[in-house]
């Protein structure tokens, strides 16, 4: 069995965080009540004891076993607190695993509270109130020397006149001390307490010049009654909003700490006042004073379990924001968006693939609205539509040339489900960034844009018939027939939903009207009448119609078979022929043998076929029928080859 | 009923010994009974014709249908392609049909 050396005198050392990843080893476990649990143990070095309470993130090592009686740890990273009850302990934020003892290593005796030998000079705090000390102190890690508190210390003056030359924390522990005796003046009971607290406030110093101790946002919870302080910066400032209507008042702000952690804050009505303005995004502050519950996820980007209010007691003073982050995003990559629960929020970083047109649409209240939808696509390789609305589609200026890589970076979008997937709403709390300088996640992603992801085809994911895109029948992603049916195509969008597929013209329909009188206008079908040719939408007469094609045409491929309807321009390239021409033949001169040549000769094509899908009622059932949009035959066979080894490469 | 005569190019020959085939390649230089194929990946197979000489290839390109013996492939027949044959995608699809045998042979 190895001998496992733990640190001499590491929690004495602890205090004064004069030691670096002290080895300590695990005596007692204990679990607490709360889902999921957390889990706090004896730790010794040997020849102390004092209780170690672990983050969650070493629940499942506890649960596991892998942290367990007698384990030697190596600790990197730590708090100290005094609570109430157990005196001194340590929050352990990081560390590793050394080894595993077979017995208790020392004799360790629980330790005592011990005043701060730094300078010989206790550092004491002065309410009487033990139950109710909620004055927690917290040491920024591996700087500054940690603070302990007394009760009951009658010295306090002295040391405390001392301790502000010597410790800078002690600065923090008279704030601190105010809150605690703005809250814990009715239960102060002891004149001698009443005494001492006026004393020490006369001499405290003003806040401008103290260091405050400060609590990182993953420890707040660990505190009582929310007396932590936190030093953060704004990452965004809501506007104002009304509730109750209009009686209420109030606004978000989130805010981040030195470790990248989020939280939430609401103020409400009075807060409102006082901080609205007050408050800057990108400017840092500390936050004390404010209670925690739990947060409402509906409402909020962030992923803290937790969140803040303001209250009365809650003082917030502006501060340094050094090393205090500007932005944590926790981007997720598009195909996860794409499958995730709809009514979430989510922040992505893109390259903008496409840009939509400015629509007008109708809102609720009989108004208008603007509306503008952006394609998006990242290096998972799958794209997303963005809807921009009012004011942000109005003044939305990406540039329609999308081959340079213009970059959109999203926070906080919510996540919405539309014609069979996912897609993002830019909402009011949502914040757009245009070409941002994040640093190496942007230069990756631009890396990616250049190398191939601008040429990279898009997964068609049933998009909605808008313009087609140039090189189709190169770039988009083709499918077989069965597809029509099997993705229920057309069914939620009846504008149409597109499809690009590989496939033989089999058939051209000779039953079927090939073409039809039309008016030269407007297309619509016309009538004849009194000797002429009537259009009732133009309200027209006209001698002799223009005949236009109404081809139906079926395409086969190796999962099945489907009729697509063709119009002009595309009938005339199929057949070869003008309308007119086709007609002259068959009808005027009654040539049926070479009108049947020229028919055949259109037929068994192999090509790529654009098709709109929509879905519509006929007698009862809904059926599905597709319009050609655009085709190419593969004569080619080379360049056709080249194509389908490009995509067959995709699957490798 | 066998199985369609695989399509391959001259590296995977070593694994058809004794099999019949189908190759595709450019005619080259003839010597008495045997010509010389130049195959899509940069190989050279001698075509042993003496069982079908009275047929003469009449395109540049052609794919001979024999069998792999020896080092020589026996001639069984023949067909006339183009001069104009992708040598490159054609032979990617060898290529991809070798190495996912099970859709191919």
């Amino acid at each position: 069995m190895t001998q496992f050396q733990l640190t001499a005198n590491a929690l004495d050392k602890m205090k004064n965080n004069e030691v670096e990843d002290p080895v300590l080893q695990i005596l007692q476990i204990k679990q607490s009540n709360t889902t999921p649990p957390k889990y706090a143990a004896m730790i010794s070095d040997g020849t102390q004891l004092t209780w170690g309470y672990f983050n969650r993130e070493f629940t499942q090592m506890f649960e596991e076993k892998k942290i367990k009686l007698y384990t030697v740890i190596s600790v990197s990273s730590f708090f100290s607190r005094i609570l109430p009850k157990r005196g001194l302990i340590y929050l352990i934020s990081r560390m590793t695993i050394v080894g595993q003892a077979d017995k208790m290593i020392g004799n360790p005796k629980a330790q005592r509270q011990q005043p701060n030998n730094q300078n010989n000079q206790p550092n004491q705090t002065q309410t009487q109130n033990q139950n109710q000390n909620q004055n927690q102190n917290q040491n920024q890690p591996q700087n500054q020397p940690q603070n302990q508190q007394q009760n009951q210390q009658q010295n306090q003056q002295q040391n405390q006149q001392q301790n502000q030359t010597q410790n800078k924390f002690n600065q923090n522990q008279q704030q601190n001390q105010q809150q605690n005796w703005n809250q814990n003046q009715q239960q102060n009971r002891s004149n001698q307490n009443q005494q001492q607290n006026v004393n020490q406030r006369m001499q405290r110093p003003t806040t401008h010049g103290g260091e405050h101790s400060v609590t990182p946002i993953s420890g707040i919870e660990n505190f009582l009654y929310g007396q932590f302080t936190l030093r953060v910066r704004v990452t965004f400032k809501s506007d104002k909003r009304n509730f109750r209507n209009n009686k209420g008042q109030l606004f978000n702000a989130d805010l981040i700490d030195e470790e990248g952690e989020e939280i939430r804050i609401t103020f409400f009505n009075d807060q409102v006042e006082k901080y609205y303005d007050y408050l800057e995004k990108g400017k840092a502050y500390y936050v004390s004073g404010a209670s925690v519950r739990q947060a409402n996820k509906a409402f909020s980007p962030l992923k803290n379990d937790n969140e803040l209010s303001a209250n009365s007691n809650t003082i917030i003073e502006a501060c340094s924001d050094e090393n205090l982050p500007y932005h944590n995003f926790n981007f997720d990559p598009i195909d996860q968006i794409l499958v995730c629960n709809p009514g979430k929020f989510v922040s992505v970083l893109a390259i903008v693939k496409q840009v939509g047109q400015l629509q007008d649409i109708p809102t609720k209240n009989r108004g208008m609205t603007k509306k503008l939808s952006v394609l998006i696509g990242d290096q998972s390789g799958a794209v997303i539509e963005v809807t921009f609305w009012g004011d942000r589609a109005n003044n939305l200026k990406i540039p329609t040339d999308t081959e340079k890589g213009y970059v959109l970076a999203l926070r906080g979008s919510k996540v919405g489900h539309f014609n069979n997937t996912n897609n993002l709403s830019i909402v009011s709390s949502t914040q757009i960034f245009h070409n941002p300088e994040f640093g190496p996640i942007v230069q990756d992603l631009r890396k990616w844009w250049q190398s191939g992801g601008k040429d990279q085809k898009t997964n068609s994911l049933m998009r909605s018939v808008r313009s087609l895109p140039e090189n189709w029948h190169i770039d988009e992603e083709k499918k077989t027939l069965s597809a029509i049916e099997e993705e229920n195509l057309g069914a939620n969008n009846p504008k149409g939903d597109m499809i690009f597929v590989r496939a033989t013209l089999t058939h051209l329909s000779r039953t079927d009207r090939l073409y039809y009188p039309s008016c030269p206008s407007c297309k619509k079908r016309v009538q004849e009448q009194g000797g002429g040719w009537f259009c009732f939408k133009c309200q027209q007469q006209m001698n002799s119609p223009q005949y236009r094609y109404t081809m139906t045409i079926n395409l086969a491929d190796h999962t099945g078979s489907f009729q697509a309807s063709v119009f002009s321009p595309h009938a005339e390239e199929l057949i070869g022929m003008e309308c007119d021409q086709i007609r002259n033949l068959k009808e005027v001169q009654g040539d049926d043998s070479k009108f049947q040549e020229i028919m055949k000769n259109a037929e068994f094509k192999r090509g790529h076929w654009a098709l709109k899908i929509q879905e519509n009622e006929y007698e009862g059932k809904s059926r599905k029928k597709a319009t050609l949009l655009d085709f190419h035959i593969i004569d080619d066979f080379r360049a056709a080859s080249k194509i389908l080894l490009k995509e067959i490469q995709q699957y490798l | 009923m066998s199985s369609a005569t695989p399509r391959i190019n001259f590296k995977y020959l070593s694994q058809f010994e004794g099999k019949t085939i189908r190759i595709i390649g450019k005619v080259g230089e003839k010597q008495g009974n045997n010509v010389i194929l130049h195959t899509t990946d940069n190989g050279q197979v001698i075509v042993d014709r003496s069982k079908n000489l009275e047929k003469n290839y009449q395109t540049n390109i052609v794919e001979v249908l024999g069998i792999w013996n020896n080092n020589q492939l026996r001639e069984l027949t023949f067909f006339n392609l183009s001069d104009n044959f992708d040598f490159t995608t054609y032979n990617q699809m060898i290529d991809l049909s070798m190495e996912h045998k099970e859709i191919f042979m």
